[in-house]
């Protein structure tokens, strides 16, 4: 069975955000180790792959391994009936068809507790090879989600350049065309906006901005974000928790005008 | 015994110096080698001291063979300690090596080890008496106490019974054996030889037996034709030979459908003991590492050369068990898939120079130059037999299928195939190679499952006049994705097409619309059960499972307790459309993994 209280239950209302619209069910592998999600988006495009570890839940149990199939806009919608401060709590047996969840309010004794049932979904794990990229971006995150934001209303896509001197996102479309460039700034006094680049080679690729855009409903997670590229493999765009982390990966567009 | 571990360069790796010292010796030998036929062996000891090698080492094996097996631990200890003693590298090797048989250091000493220099063409041959009586004796002593019991062998340990003097009935059994036995494993064909046997006793039996019943029997050896001759072939030797295989190989090679050669040769001497040589992939084996025959063995000059070499090497007393005893030697003992390490171990150091054969001066033409790396194991038996270095890759070709499963509720459409080519005659699901459906739309590619549904609609009006699409009312029909066999020769893919039809389709006949080239195919509805039961080949067995795995799914999917969602069909679509665009998905870069 799976027991799992985590103190700030805001926490998990921002990941749900950060998936839901990305996937719309998926399975919660509960072992030992914690809480994983590995889903693909409906045309396959684009990879949800979250880990919440044992250790950002207090207590944290699960004799068994367990998959929970959920439906991510349901589990969305109960997780809003709990308050930003909630301690949330999961529970499940290993047999049963439901998730219970209890929501504590320290301050006015409020306990609310909810069941959602919970489906068989066939899903296929995919693995992911371990891959050493040719270009990594740190970045603020808050600085990615607003140049996603802001070059999808140029354009369907967003060509990618890593030089050494910095990352360039430019879009073309109908209307005009426009590109963002961040030098590489490590020595800026505010370390949590710096733009850090590792490079082996520089790369140029294309990905669609509607995703991109969609990955960034997990800026709340964390202040930083990572991208890390090589050419012809799909973008990671990592985003690191305290305990955990929530991980997209894009396949890129090919034959784009470059 | 420590003879033949001591000798001259001890503990070093045999070098292309040494062979080629040791090349030279034969040479300056020559002049005083003419002994041959009634010299004794203890000819070949006598002159040990002056050879440079240690060939008096085989002598001396020969001299203790009937002890050889109390003789083992003693030499397995020397074994240890002179490797021990000598190279470290040569440790693991030899403790490895001491696990081969004793007959491996026979043939170990036996062989003539040597790529670099010239010889002449006889020095491949065994010229002498001496030389083939040391073969003789050494390989039928080693074969009367290790060979394998096999159903079809009568020999030391399966002594003949009373059915077997039955005029014909050795060479039968002998015959349904070898023609088993080719390109397929002893192992997997003991069980199929036993069901034979059991169904069709003897030649008059099998020639009286239905083709239908043979391919049933023969399903998962593969390569059907074989039985369709061992039944051809039956019915020749009844009406002909009054149901008695005759005991020339050169008739049976030439009257019999299916035998060959080879075969020729091993039924007449395993059945009749008639002194006929055989060559196969064992005796080449055997053969090369004991003449030192460095030519490619996959030349015909050089298959040729084993061919005289085996017949050089007749056994006049006992035909049939040497022959049986070169073809065991090869395919136990040299194996080639485990050898190489493990032999080296074994033959490590034994450079016998056994040049009691000389020849001529001529040169052999046929033995390939010593390449890179097999300089590195000069002098080890383990280097032959020999292939060419660079070979193309072997050509395979890729053959893709449209498969129809069609099925009324209660049977599925069968077809036979053409009495030629692959899989000849054999039953199977109405199928049509996508290279004849390409160049009839010329189309290049029949990638999507729309384009193939319906090349294959059209393929079944044109073949058998069946319109599933216009004559039947609440067709179903799914794309049930793909399956692959490898034939040995052809990667073919089966896609695979389920389309339910009406009950009624089934009793409709054959009409043609057009004329099809081939004639019109024979067609079976089959049930469940008879399908089950019938000859039918791995490859449409496989789309079968397939077939069977669907509708498993998708009783589950209707049936279970919760929701189940898998991969639907909208999702493939929207992967088109996304695709159009350029944007790549992600199951071209992560494979899918097992839970």
């Amino acid at each position: 069975m799976l027991e799992a209280r985590l103190q700030t239950g805001a926490l998990l209302k921002k990941v749900l955000e950060a998936i839901k619209e990305l996937i719309t069910d998926a399975n919660f592998d509960c072992s030992d180790n914690g809480i994983a999600l590995q889903a693909m988006d409906n045309s396959h495009v684009a990879l949800v792959a979250l880990l919440l570890r044992h250790d950002g839940f207090e207590p944290y149990r699960c004799d068994r391994s367990l998959a929970l199939g959920v439906n991510l806009v349901s589990l969305s919608k109960i997780l809003r009936c709990a308050g930003n401060d909630d301690i949330i709590t999961l529970k499940a047996d290993d047999t049963a068809d439901v998730l219970s969840l209890t929501f504590e309010n320290t301050d006015n004794d409020r306990i609310s507790e909810y069941e959602l049932k919970l489906m068989d979904i066939d899903s296929e794990h995919l693995g992911i090879p371990d891959t050493t990229y040719e270009a990594v971006v740190q970045m603020s995150s808050a600085e990615f989600a607003r140049i996603c934001k802001d070059l999808q209303v140029l354009s369907d896509s967003v060509q990618i350049d890593v030089t050494k001197e910095g990352v360039k996102f430019a879009a073309k479309g109908e209307l005009g065309s426009g590109a963002v460039t961040l030098k590489q700034n490590g020595n800026v006094d505010k370390e949590e906006e710096a733009t850090l680049i590792e490079l082996q080679q520089n790369v140029s690729l294309n990905f669609s901005l509607k995703y991109l855009v969609n990955f960034t409903k997990a800026t709340p997670l964390a202040s930083r974000v990572s991208l890390s590229m090589s050419s012809e493999v799909p973008l990671l765009v990592e985003y690191k928790m305290e305990a955990g982390y929530i991980r997209y990966y894009l396949a890129p567009k090919i034959g784009e005008d470059n | 015994m420590t003879m033949a571990f001591s000798e001259p360069q001890q503990g070093s790796r045999p070098t292309r110096k040494a062979a080629t010292k040791a090349a030279l010796a034969i040479r300056n030998d020559a002049t005083d080698s003419q002994d041959d036929a009634n010299s004794p062996p203890k000819v070949a000891s006598a002159r040990s001291t002056k050879a440079d090698k240690s060939e008096d080492a085989f002598a001396e094996i020969m001299a203790n063979r009937p002890r050889i097996k109390a003789v083992t631990p003693q030499r397995k200890t020397s074994t240890l300690t002179d490797a021990a003693l000598s190279d470290n590298t040569y440790t693991t090797g030899s403790t490895l090596g001491d696990a081969m048989p004793d007959m491996e250091d026979l043939v170990a000493e036996a062989a003539k080890v040597r790529i670099a220099g010239e010889h002449s063409p006889d020095y491949h041959r065994f010229l002498t008496t001496a030389s083939r009586q040391r073969i003789h004796d050494g390989l039928l002593a080693w074969y009367d106490i290790n060979h394998r019991k096999l159903p079809w062998r009568r020999d030391y340990h399966s002594p003949v019974k009373e059915e077997d003097k039955v005029p014909g009935q050795r060479a039968y059994e002998v015959w349904v054996s070898e023609i088993m036995c080719q390109q397929t494993q002893v192992g997997t064909v003991i069980p199929y030889f036993n069901t034979w046997m059991a169904k069709w006793p003897t030649i008059a039996a099998l020639a009286a037996a239905d083709i239908e019943e043979v391919n049933k029997v023969w399903t998962g050896l593969g390569y059907y034709s074989r039985a369709s001759r061992l039944h051809a072939g039956a019915q020749k030797v009844l009406k002909e030979f009054n149901g008695v295989l005759p005991s020339d190989p050169v008739l049976l090679e030439k009257e019999v459908p299916g035998v060959g050669r080879y075969t020729a040769g091993a039924i007449v001497s395993h059945a009749y003991n008639v002194p006929a040589e055989l060559v196969d992939g064992n005796v080449i084996r055997v053969l090369s590492r004991l003449r030192a025959i460095g030519g490619d063995v996959k030349s015909p000059k050089v298959i040729d050369l084993h061919w005289r070499v085996a017949k050089d090497l007749l056994n006049l007393d006992r035909p049939g068990c040497f022959n049986q005893a070169l073809m065991e030697m090869g395919a136990v003992v040299i194996d080639l898939k485990r050898s190489r390490k493990e032999a080296i171990g074994a033959s490590k150091k034994r450079e016998t120079v056994d040049d009691t054969d000389k020849g001529t001066d001529e040169k052999c033409e046929l033995c390939l130059p010593e390449t890179e790396t097999e300089g590195k194991e000069q002098g080890l038996v383990t280097q032959y037999p020999r292939k060419a270095v660079k070979k193309a890759p072997r050509e395979e070709e890729h053959r893709t299928t449209n498969t129809v499963t069609g099925e009324t509720k209660s049977a599925f459409l069968l077809v036979k195939r053409p009495e030629k080519g692959l899989l000849a005659g054999m039953w199977e699901f109405p199928t049509v190679e996508q290279d004849q459906l390409q160049a009839r739309h010329k189309i290049s590619s029949l990638s999507t499952y729309k384009q193939r549904s319906e090349s294959s609609r059209e393929y079944l009006v044109d073949m058998l006049g069946m319109d599933l699409v216009m004559s039947c009312k609440d067709i179903q029909r799914r794309d049930l994705g793909s399956v692959q066999h490898l034939f040995s020769h052809i990667r073919k893919t089966y896609h695979v097409e389920w389309v339910l039809v009406q009950e009624e389709t089934k009793d409709q006949e054959v009409k043609l619309v057009k004329s099809p080239k081939q004639g019109v195919p024979e067609i079976e509805w089959l049930s469940t059960d008879e399908l089950g039961a019938a000859a039918i080949p791995t490859g449409i067995n496989k789309t079968y499972q397939l077939l069977q795995k669907w509708k498993e799914s998708n009783e589950s999917l209707s049936g279970g307790k919760r929701k189940v969602i898998g991969a639907d069909a909208a999702a493939k679509k929207k992967v088109k459309k996304e695709s159009e665009n350029g944007q790549a998905t992600l199951s071209a870069f992560f494979a899918p993994r097992a839970k």
